[in-house]
């Protein structure tokens, strides 16, 4: 059941992440269609959606590349350190990952709520409201602490298998 | 000031030997610092996403999309097959071949691993199967595919040029020279073993594929594939188009060459595709975020004023600088992937290059350089293991094939760093001078 579940989920995520590229990319070419064929049409307005959809594929994406450890990062010393040093070192990472996220997960709450508060809205012709362009940080690193927490719960510092990856398979 | 830089460097490193992600440290450190200095929670969100909320950053997913649309092959053969008609007929020709095959491909893609894969997948087993000796082709196809982030477009510059606020054009300009300098000393090494080590370079005349079709044919074959630089760099120079839409249509092209002229990849596989652009955007761009965040505190806190007193004291001149950064960038290399050194290192070097009157944009091409000797350097050089990859051979081999090629480019760094008017000459020339 939680299986079927996370793999639902997955592929939804998934699916969104594709949509939000697909999206990013026709408008970018809208735009400069737009330009020439009908230059007196307003495609400011684009911009705006391409960065927001870009950028909460990117935070969307952020989660499912740390379920899988695929983030950027230096694993030389990890591979090189004997078993039990590595699962201190693996469990001081999802710490400070659990921390950071979590941090910045809050900080992007504030964001919203004070974007909401202020209605402030973006300066092209939709004058799209900024919250849901800024609602993308709190989700996504809300995403990546999960993981992390979930990394703990599965026993990922004692090398078992990852709940995720599982129910991937 | 410097205390607190100090302590964060040692912290930030600290981190990084951990494993922890490069995004995170980035922003744990930046965190760190900025709440020392009594910025707000809702700050450090605020800051992230502005400096997100960027159309330049932009080009990166598309750029991403372009390579990931072009390394599933066709294009990379179609290169291939039309170098050859030029090179393939003299000894060591097809060698040669592969690097000019390569460097239209790098002015089609600003990625050097997606270079690599889909080179090195088309003309690894061909050069081998003609009797070359399989470390010298993965060494210099290895170092070959290095121009994908030198010649224009390039991935790695547009993050250089928005971090350290430098036009993208400019810099994309900036990297054709050094660039084709360096596609004619590979092929220049490859002339050169091929005359003192006969065994290594057969005797190969056939001109591979090429031989099965007319010079026409295959010119008319390899023209769609030749046609996206053009419209890329076309659109950005002529001023028709931003970097961003740019960077969007050459994935448009890329796509509808591969899908439709090159049958390189399926429709059914186009959204995963995307979506493994975003992903792997996504990494870098989460860097770019908190590497930002860390600039912010460099700003605000006065390091910079400090860092450049104390280069100004020490009397440091601007060659005996950039030396120190390359050896340092070149042993940062050997830890870190490219789009890390450059994020972790140009926000601190920024004021001190602006102290010692040195060009951004020269700086920029050094530091392109460093990434890619540092994909060519063990024990994290990337593109030693795509080629391993590749040939299923061992990592070892690559690096031995690879090494005469890397003494050559860390020759031509040496060039470039002294000699700054190899970088900004075309630049200058085409768009004036720059004003820094």
């Amino acid at each position: 059941m939680a299986k079927g579940l996370l793999r639902g989920l997955a592929y939804l995520e998934s699916g969104a992440i594709a949509l939000c590229g697909a999206v990013a990319l026709l408008l970018a070419c809208y735009m400069v269609v737009a330009r020439y064929v009908a230059p007196d049409l307003r495609t400011d307005w684009a911009l705006d959606v391409i960065v927001m959809v870009i950028v909460w594929g990117v935070m969307i994406a952020g989660g499912r590349t740390a379920r899988h450890q695929a983030h950027i990062r230096v694993d030389l010393f990890l591979n090189a350190a004997p078993d039990g040093l590595r699962r201190v070192m693996i469990g001081v990472c999802l710490a400070v990952i659990v921390a950071t996220a979590g941090l910045l997960c809050w900080s992007g709450i504030l964001v919203v709520e004070e974007a909401i508060r202020w209605d402030e809205r973006s300066s092209s012709t939709w004058r799209i409201p900024l919250w849901i362009y800024y609602l993308s940080l709190p989700v996504g690193m809300a995403s990546i602490a999960l993981q992390a927490i979930f990394g703990v719960l599965s026993g990922q510092s004692s090398g078992h298998e990852h709940l995720w990856d599982a129910a991937q398979e | 000031m410097i205390t607190q830089a100090i302590l964060g460097l040692a912290g930030l490193f600290g981190l990084l030997i951990l494993g922890v992600p490069i995004f995170i440290a980035l922003a744990a450190v930046a965190i760190v610092l900025l709440l020392i200095e009594g910025n707000s929670i809702a700050g450090l969100g605020q800051h992230i996403l502005d400096h997100l909320n960027s159309p330049t950053l932009m080009a990166i997913p598309f750029f991403v999309m372009a390579a990931m649309f072009m390394k599933g092959g066709g294009i990379a053969q179609a290169l291939f097959d039309w170098a050859a008609l030029a090179f393939g007929r003299i000894r060591g020709g097809l060698p040669i071949a592969t690097v000019a095959a390569t460097a239209l491909f790098a002015a089609i893609n600003g990625s050097s691993v997606a270079t690599a894969l889909a080179m090195g997948t088309m003309a690894v087993p061909l050069l081998v199967s003609k009797g070359y000796r399989r470390p010298f082709v993965l060494g210099l196809t290895g170092t070959a595919a290095t121009l994908g982030i030198l010649i224009p477009p390039s991935l790695p510059l547009v993050v250089y040029g928005l971090i350290s606020e430098t036009s993208v054009p400019r810099l994309f300009l900036a990297g054709v020279v050094p660039g084709l300098l360096q596609a004619m000393l590979i092929a220049g090494i490859i002339i050169v073993r091929a005359r003192s080590q006969q065994s290594e370079t057969p005797d190969e005349t056939s001109g591979g594929e090429s031989n099965t079709r007319s010079i026409a044919g295959t010119t008319v074959w390899a023209l769609p594939a030749l046609s996206v630089p053009f419209v890329v760099l076309g659109g950005i120079y002529g001023g028709l188009v931003t970097i961003t839409e740019a960077a969007a249509l050459s994935a448009i092209l890329a796509l509808l060459v591969t899908l439709f002229i090159y049958k390189g990849a399926r429709i059914l596989d186009v959204p995963s595709l995307v979506r493994q652009s975003v992903e792997s955007t996504g990494s870098v761009i989460l860097i770019v975020g908190s590497a930002l965040l860390l600039s912010h505190w460099i700003a605000r806190s006065g390091l910079a004023a400090d860092l450049v007193a104390a280069v100004v004291e020490l009397g440091l001149p601007a060659w005996l600088f950039l030396l120190i950064m390359n050896v340092t960038l070149i042993l940062l290399g050997m830890i870190l992937e490219g789009y890390s050194i450059t994020l972790i290192t140009v926000p601190l070097t920024l004021p001190i290059l602006a102290a010692l009157e040195i060009s951004r944009v020269h700086y920029g091409i050094v530091l392109i350089m460093n990434i890619e000797l540092a994909m060519l350097t063990p024990p994290i050089g990337l593109n030693l293991f795509v080629m391993a990859g590749i040939a299923k051979a061992p990592v070892g081999e690559v690096i031995r094939g690879t090494l005469p090629f890397l003494i050559g480019m860390i020759a031509l760094l040496a060039l470039v760093t002294f000699y700054s008017p190899i970088v900004t000459f075309l630049p200058d020339l085409v768009l004036g001078p720059a004003s820094e």
